[in-house]
């Protein structure tokens, strides 16, 4: 009986153990890469174009390139992601297509990243000709926050209850406009968080853009011209062979970990103001 | 309407069908020019002369998994338990929202910090003590002491999978209903005994959803693994040999595919590998689960 008792103690331990060290970890890096880019933080880091290939100057390019790409990917899912869930879960007929939609966007949210690479690069760049530049990047993209976005929107209409459904359709309101008007009204800040998430998973990938964004120490003119964007930068600045790269290549990251944390963040805020006054039954 | 929705709606499936039209098209291709089969169990890798081995990368991302994987689970799972478990309700929100939260940082910030600490780490310190201790066994040998390694890429992966084995195994330990742990423990059974035969079993197929979905990500992650596991294209055979998984050498042939249309299909078949087994995995993920819910009765 004893021994059952310490065994039950010892395991108890071992897991505490076990919690702290995973905890310390990911503690370390968030401390390390803080730490590591606060010496190189400034003003001027984040407002200068690079000089002399990343070595001088600072990353300006890089953020307003993710805010671009990002930005744009985000235009290009909110209103395909919105009508697709509506499509699943408003109408939901014929059955069959709704079961392949909702199917077929569980398969792509699988799907490696460095495979929307190799398709954006091939699609995007090859075939429609839109060169390494910010639209074959957002395309890119907006393909992997797809089914990410439809399957949080999808949750966020199933949450609007059943008999603010009725009322409108007994009110003599087409499905359309039920959808529209009532439930999407309804879910609408569900749905905004959705997006923003989906926004915040495509702002950190720099999988798909390796060969679909190019990379350039400028601000993108246009939709044609190639773009950095922070995860390109983190990860092309690190390549390099100097210590003064290196330094932007943290700051890179931190901006990059800020702007996700601080968007997720913000999204439980959001949410948890949704559960406080939304109707329930 | 309804039609211009419907026909909106099959964006998705158009994706998702192009995507895999491209890497089978592409695939059907390479395999009319080479023997596949030759090729997935050759080991040279020289796309000049046309010799396309994938058994280095396939291994690679084999080795890289696996040990993600096996520091990755244990870690994790006792994690889950010790949150649902033990943890006291006051903390148990915050804690669980941090882990939440760090699910989102980007893998390239897992690739720099893996860069900056972990391969000096395990070059220095890791490498010199395992094989000191550990040497006798063939996989803790070091042949090539770079830090760039499987390990250094494995661990990296480990943690980076973490969050989420731990925020969906630990849902679905915490919705193990009440009712069944305090029967468990009115007849006389242990915390442990409790978590063993009532609680896990409960949740197994939530947990096996937990491990199938990090297993995926750990298996399809580029950047992170692009940036520490060394990128030689050979077979490790320790666990402190460079590796080169199959993402990594998609993302780093990409740039000087596209003069040859071999070398392009090549890449694609890389792709299609990637893409199949992962598929595999999530069908049959779904598939385990639905019948141990239907077995158990559970809903």
């Amino acid at each position: 009986m004893k021994a059952k008792i310490l065994l039950d103690k010892l395991f108890k331990i071992v897991c505490l153990i076990a919690a702290g060290v995973v905890l310390a970890f990911l503690a370390w890096i968030v401390v390390d890469i803080t730490c590591k880019s606060l010496p190189s933080l400034s003003l001027e880091v984040l407002a200068e174009l690079p000089k002399s290939g990343g070595k001088a100057g600072g990353i300006l390019n890089a953020i307003v390139g993710s805010i671009f790409i990002s930005g744009l990917a985000i235009l290009i899912v909110a209103p395909i992601s919105l009508l697709t869930s509506i499509f699943i879960v408003e109408y939901g007929k014929p059955k069959l297509i709704a079961k392949a939609v909702s199917f077929s966007s569980e398969v792509l949210a699988g799907i490696p990243s460095i495979i929307f690479g190799f398709y954006g690069f091939v699609v995007f760049v090859l075939v429609m000709r839109f060169g390494l530049s910010v639209l074959s990047g957002a395309l890119a993209i907006a393909a992997l926050e797809l089914p990410i976005a439809i399957k949080a929107s999808e949750e966020a209409l199933r949450m609007v209850p059943q008999s603010v459904r009725e009322a409108s359709l007994s009110l003599g309101a087409t499905r359309w406009q039920t959808a529209i008007k009532v439930v999407t009204r309804q879910a609408l800040p569900s749905l905004v968080t959705a997006n923003l998430l989906a926004f915040a998973r495509g702002m950190g990938e720099a999988a798909p853009l390796l060969f679909t964004s190019g990379y350039s120490n400028f601000i993108p003119s246009s939709l044609w011209s190639p773009s950095a964007t922070l995860p390109l930068a983190v990860y092309y600045l690190i390549s390099t062979p100097f210590p003064e790269a290196h330094a932007r290549a943290y700051v890179a990251a931190f901006i990059l970990i800020v702007i996700v944390l601080a968007i997720n963040w913000s999204t439980r805020l959001l949410s948890r103001r949704v559960a406080k006054f939304s109707v329930t039954r | 309407m309804s039609k211009v929705l419907m026909v909106i709606a099959l964006t998705p499936l158009a994706v998702i069908g192009s995507i895999v039209a491209i890497l089978a098209y592409n695939t059907a291709e390479f395999s009319s020019k080479v023997d596949l089969i030759q090729m997935l169990s050759c080991s040279q890798w020289l796309p000049e002369e046309g010799v396309f081995g994938f058994l280095p990368f396939i291994a690679g991302t084999a080795w890289v998994t696996v040990t993600a994987m096996v520091i990755a689970l244990p870690l994790g799972l006792l994690t889950a338990i010790f949150i649902a478990e033990y943890l006291p309700r006051r903390a148990y929100g915050f804690v669980k929202g941090l882990v939440e939260l760090l699910a989102a940082i980007p893998s390239v910030v897992y690739g720099l910090w893996g860069i900056t600490t972990i391969v000096p780490i395990v070059k220095e310190h890791v490498a010199p003590l395992l094989s000191k201790v550990l040497g006798w066994i063939p996989i803790f040998q070091v042949n090539v002491n770079l830090g760039y390694s499987v390990l250094a890429a494995g661990f990296v992966l480990a943690i980076m999978v973490l969050p989420i084995l731990i925020s969906i195994s630990e849902d679905a330990i915490s919705s193990v209903p009440r009712e069944l742990k305090e029967a468990s423990f009115s007849l006389g059974a242990t915390k442990l005994q409790t978590i063993r035969k009532v609680v896990l079993r409960v949740s197994m197929p939530g947990i096996i959803v937990a491990v199938i979905l990090s297993f995926c990500r750990a298996f399809g992650e580029t950047m992170a693994v692009l940036m520490v596991a060394g990128n030689v294209a050979k077979v490790p055979s320790t666990l402190f040999d460079p590796a080169y998984p199959l993402t990594a050498l998609i993302a780093n042939s990409l740039g000087e595919m596209f003069s040859d249309p071999l070398y392009v299909s090549a890449l694609a078949t890389a792709g299609f590998i990637l893409f199949t087994i992962t598929f595999t995995f999530n069908v049959v993920a779904r598939l385990l689960v639905r019948r141990i819910v239907r077995r158990r009765g559970l809903t």
